[in-house]
């Protein structure tokens, strides 16, 4: 049995790349692996943007990632340091800094790179998308 | 612990990749995972010394950082530098003398990704 690490550095518009990393960590949790974590690090950040709305017949990767959580405990964490810069904030955040609305809801949480490689000591898989 | 392989690829200041990479790789180690960089497609010119500008964080010296980090195997992408021309540049360059780079060829490289545990491209 293997143990998921997966990394998404790519932002939700860039081609079918959502939808291979949906795909993806489903299949794994079906195949009866383990997916300890989802990073989203870089431009993959905008992943966690819950003021996105859904449009037309396209992937809503938001909704994808938030069935993961609720059906399969998937932890999914967000680079703070890399998501306050591209304006996804959570609730404190947007207190501190006078921001009239919080994006970053559960079941996203806030993490740091330490956090994924500390996670990764106990992955034997680290997939990127 | 990993040995992870960590691919530059893009150049440095066309986006916000390889400011990203690089702060991931200088984390790596500081979790007790083993770092290899390799310089390849855009990214050998991230090797290119680049003067400060004010406003943007001087990625010569942020690389140059990378041995204080215990990023000792630094290897750059043969044909890649041929591509853009700046072997030339790149051979006569501080940057790739302080990070002790190693020049490797195609099949050199899929050696090296052969060698560690995880791949990560930026």
């Amino acid at each position: 049995m293997a143990e998921y690490s997966i990394l998404i550095t790519s932002s939700p518009f860039q081609g079918d790349t959502a939808l291979r990393a949906l795909a993806f960590v489903q299949g794994a949790i079906d195949n009866g692996d383990i997916v300890n974590n989802v990073f989203f690090y870089s431009d993959g950040v905008h992943h966690c943007n819950s003021l996105m709305l859904k449009t037309g017949d396209e992937l809503f990767a938001y909704d994808g990632w938030k069935a993961l959580a609720a059906d399969h405990n998937v932890k999914l964490m967000v680079c703070i340091t890399a998501a306050v810069k591209r304006g996804i904030v959570s609730e404190m955040e947007a207190k501190e800094n006078g921001i009239a609305q919080a994006n970053l809801t559960a079941p996203f949480e806030q993490a740091g790179l330490g956090e994924f490689f500390a996670a990764l000591h106990n992955c034997n898989r680290l997939v990127q998308f | 612990m990993a040995h992870l392989l960590i691919r530059f690829t893009q150049s440095p200041f066309s986006n916000a990749k390889s400011q990203d990479g690089l702060d991931f790789a200088l984390a790596a180690t500081n979790y007790g995972h083993e770092v290899k960089v390799l310089f390849e497609n855009e990214g050998v010119l991230q090797l290119v010394k680049a003067a400060s500008t004010k406003g943007l964080k001087n990625h010569t010296k942020r690389l140059a950082s990378m041995p204080f980090f215990d990023i000792e195997e630094c290897y750059v992408c043969k044909t890649s530098a041929e591509t853009f021309d700046v072997e030339h540049v790149l051979a006569n360059t501080d940057l790739v003398e302080e990070l002790e780079c190693n020049w490797v060829t195609s099949s050199e490289k899929v050696a090296l990704i052969q060698r560690v545990d995880h791949v990560v491209t930026f």
